[in-house]
């Protein structure tokens, strides 16, 4: 009982900490104000959502997904055994989405410059007054 | 697997995330930004994926923070922020969030287990399990010791193909929003009243 209940925890510990962590980052782009800080809390984000892949795709007793070069002559003939390397799929996956992710990170930091060269400012509320009077305006000319 | 690391590495991942968050002057949060990065970069390596790290380091923690700090010192370098208020809705939102994610992952199979789903040889569904089928055929099929790459290259192409499309789409919003932009600073509403009086005599 008491081993299986170790067990149980020994293999969950790493998503709650990460679920943690996406809880942080939440918190950063519900609650400030800035949208400098809203987007250093979508980092956060980010980077919790990329650990728990990292953190699933890992083995007991697994070591890392390149082959040695001693044993490059026996995966000709004998494939590799599954259980001594990590699964490389997530890894791949999370590469893939690291790049993307920063490119669209860039995206939204074209956006915040060009909010910025409109309103002069990046306070989510001196921000929302600001353009319900530009509306305002646009209406009336 | 080595949890003790990790742990370590988890609380100061913690600890970097509201640092970064808390504080008032915005490149300060961003430098612990870079840290907090970097520290993930350290974590995947720990957990073994040795590729990811090298690409979090190289893109996560360098390019992201050299982008950060374009920003700020294109826009302002204070966050300006007036005395928070305690929004109660919200933090009720945030933990109900965090149990539920927690509650999910109670069905979750143990990390690293050999005898689960994502690890075994064959899928629920019967076929051969896509993790399994590319450890075993990878040096095989492409001569290439390390499977990451061969699964990113050879039996993921089309992905990597298309991944380069999104990042030209993005370069090109970019592009075009930081082009010439005919965006003007908007007047305060005194100055305006002042010069349509103007403009009226």
């Amino acid at each position: 009982m008491l081993k299986s209940t170790l067990d149980f925890i020994l293999g969950h510990y790493a998503y709650w900490f990460t679920f943690i962590l996406l809880v942080i980052g939440l918190y950063g782009m519900m609650m400030k104000k800035n949208l400098v800080q809203k987007l250093i809390g979508m980092t956060i984000f980010q980077v919790s959502v990329i650990i728990f892949y990292i953190a699933g795709a890992s083995k007991w007793g697994g070591t890392v997904p390149v082959i040695e070069e001693s044993l490059l002559h026996a995966a000709h003939v004998q494939l590799p055994d599954p259980a001594h390397y990590i699964n490389p799929l997530p890894h791949t996956l999370m590469l893939t989405a690291i790049v993307v992710g920063v490119a669209t990170t860039g995206v939204a930091f074209a956006l915040v410059i060009s909010i910025y060269k409109r309103y002069k400012t990046l306070n989510e509320d001196a921000l929302l007054k600001k353009m319900r009077e530009d509306k305002n305006d646009d209406l009336t000319d | 697997m080595h949890p003790e690391v990790e742990v370590i590495f988890f609380i100061f991942l913690i600890i970097a995330a509201l640092i970064s968050l808390n504080v008032k002057n915005l490149l300060v949060a961003v430098v612990t930004l870079t840290v907090f990065s970097f520290v993930s970069a350290l974590l995947y390596v720990a957990m073994g994926a040795v590729d990811v790290g090298f690409t979090e380091a190289v893109v996560g923690a360098g390019v992201t923070g050299v982008f950060f700090v374009v920003l700020i010192f294109k826009t302002g370098r204070k966050s300006a922020e007036k005395k928070p208020r305690f929004q109660t809705g919200n933090y009720v939102v945030l933990v109900i969030f965090c149990g539920l994610l927690i509650f999910g992952s109670l069905s979750l199979p143990n990390r690293g287990d050999l005898q689960s789903n994502l690890n075994r040889e064959t899928s629920p569904a019967g076929t051969s399990n896509a993790g399994v089928h590319y450890i075993k055929h990878a040096y095989k099929d492409a001569h290439t010791p390390n499977m990451v790459t061969v699964t990113l290259a050879d039996y993921r192409g089309y992905d990597t193909l298309w991944e380069t499309a999104v990042i030209f789409t993005a370069a090109l919003v970019c592009f075009l929003l930081l082009r010439r932009t005919r965006l003007q600073p908007m007047m305060d509403p005194a100055d305006k009243k002042e010069e349509s009086a103007a403009g009226a005599a």
